[in-house]
């Protein structure tokens, strides 16, 4: 039962963009789906950006969560997968935190997905997504195949459009939960961002 | 980085507010090292040689190795039996990742001078880079109980211990860490933190009174007052919770509420808050009863 797992140019362009932000700390955010989404075959059309500090720690999370979740409900969308990147450069397997934030995503959205990011493939000129996918369903933890990840509209355009992104720096606009509590008025919605990366 | 620093006058002040300050600029500093301070490193005098440190770093964390070896060859030049160097040499083995040479160099500098913290700490950052994080917590508790005084390292230790999810251990290095600085909300703040994720009601009742207290010396502090506005729901909805003590929780929530509103200048606070006060049932991800 191989199922898919799309990535909007948008929710693509952030996590790489929360990636180069803070290329020394690990760094995580969650993934958003469209509500009444097939949990089979998942398309993740955004992605908000959580923390870059600490996050093993339990109560920013759950504001974060409930922020978000109130968010989603003002736009039709679920918490549906989550994305961490390590501090390690050559750490490919998900922590324990990364598990527990997923396992309970997957409460609520079976099959969540948790999005690793291979940050040996990182660089300024993408040439590779840099991002391996974990399932978790029926209790356990299955890797999903490089076929089954798909960036829209097309993994190379994608590449591409990132690429320019990167090359304009604009990754040190961009704001993640950590930011927003640091100074409140900053927008972890990044909406202004989202034009850029349209 | 907007402004375009021309004058290289205004360039050196800007690294040396940096280098004080300990910031982690290292695009921007080899920008400005590349754009304007390299072609005027002779002006810089005896500042040179620290502004050469600092861009040596900045070039490593970039990755930029050409920048980093005319900044080491200088250096080196300079100060040919300088332990500081070598410490930069293992510095740019550890970036290659060729960490034996980088350890290597390193027991020779802690042989010769049995004092350079700086270089036991490198030790500790080798390990973290190769992800054995069991080993950097030996090295760096073998480290502090040397140097108790660092504090940069009881922090460290505590970023590492919460990694592996050990809360007690994480816990006691901020207690130390308040030892030394009692009204640094951010201490405050962390062992709030710490102690809510652990779980449980008498830790729920510690986390509130260490957020009260940071949220008292900074109201200001986002962290502290979201983590008053959680601990308080938490312990009044709990059993445990005597009733006259729920009222001052909700109470107490309700002050933590309107602080971040006001800090927000949100036109609908009251949306805000209950929106806030709405999720608070459904997502509970920290440790309940289990440590």
């Amino acid at each position: 039962m191989a199922s898919t797992c799309e990535l909007s140019k948008l929710a693509y362009s952030k996590i790489i963009l929360h990636a180069f932000k803070y290329p020394h700390t690990a760094i995580n955010g969650v993934l958003l789906a469209n509500e009444g989404s097939n949990s089979q075959s998942v398309k993740y059309v955004d992605a908000i950006p959580l923390f870059h500090h600490n996050l093993g720690l339990a109560p920013m999370l759950e504001v974060a969560l409930m922020q978000i979740d109130s968010y989603c409900r003002t736009a039709g969308l679920v918490i549906a997968g989550y994305y961490h990147a390590s501090e390690a450069v050559a750490e490919m397997n998900p922590d324990p935190v990364s598990q527990k934030i997923c396992e309970k995503i997957a409460e609520y959205f079976p099959n969540a997905c948790l999005v690793l990011i291979n940050n040996r493939q990182l660089s300024m000129q993408m040439t590779q997504t840099s991002l391996s996918v974990i399932q978790y369903s029926d209790g356990k933890w299955k890797v999903k195949d490089k076929e089954n990840l798909k960036i829209l509209p097309n993994n190379e355009a994608a590449l591409n459009s990132v690429s320019t992104l990167l090359s304009k720096k604009l990754y040190k606009k961009f704001v993640d939960f950590d930011d927003h509590l640091d100074d409140i008025h900053q927008d972890w919605l990044n909406v202004s961002l989202k034009s850029m990366i349209d | 980085m907007e402004k375009q620093y021309k004058h290289w006058e205004d360039v050196r002040d800007l690294l040396r507010n940096w280098r004080e300050e300990n910031c982690r600029q290292s695009e921007d500093v080899v920008d400005l090292w590349n754009e304007v301070l390299a072609n005027h490193f002779g002006k810089l005098g005896d500042e040179g040689w620290l502004v050469l440190e600092q861009v040596f770093i900045a070039a490593l964390d970039c990755h930029n190795m050409e920048v980093a070896n005319f900044c080491l060859s200088k250096l080196n030049q300079e100060f040919p039996d300088s332990l500081r160097v070598k410490r930069l040499k293992a510095m740019k083995y550890e970036a290659s990742e060729k960490y034996e040479h980088a350890l290597d160099i390193l027991d020779l500098i802690i042989k010769k001078d049995e004092t350079n913290a700086a270089s036991r700490k490198r030790k500790v950052t080798i390990y973290k880079s190769q992800g054995m994080i069991i080993e950097a917590i030996k090295e760096l508790t073998d480290y502090l109980r040397i140097f108790m005084a660092d504090q940069e390292a009881w922090m460290e230790l505590c970023d590492l211990y919460i990694s592996q999810q050990e809360w007690n251990k994480a816990a006691f290095c901020v207690e130390e860490l308040l030892l030394h600085s009692p009204f640094n909300h951010l201490y405050l703040q962390r062992y709030a933190e710490i102690k809510y994720t652990q779980g449980g009601y008498e830790n729920l009742e510690v986390a509130r009174s260490y957020y009260s207290q940071a949220a008292k010396l900074n109201p200001k502090n986002v962290r502290a007052l979201y983590g008053l506005m959680l601990t308080s729901v938490h312990m009044a909805s709990n059993s445990k919770c005597p009733s006259q003590k729920k009222k001052e929780r909700i109470k107490l929530s309700e002050w933590a509420t309107n602080q971040l509103s006001q800090l927000q200048d949100s036109n609908d606070s009251k949306l805000f808050s209950s929106q806030i006060l709405e999720g608070m049932g459904n997502l509970q991800i920290g440790n309940d009863s289990k440590n």
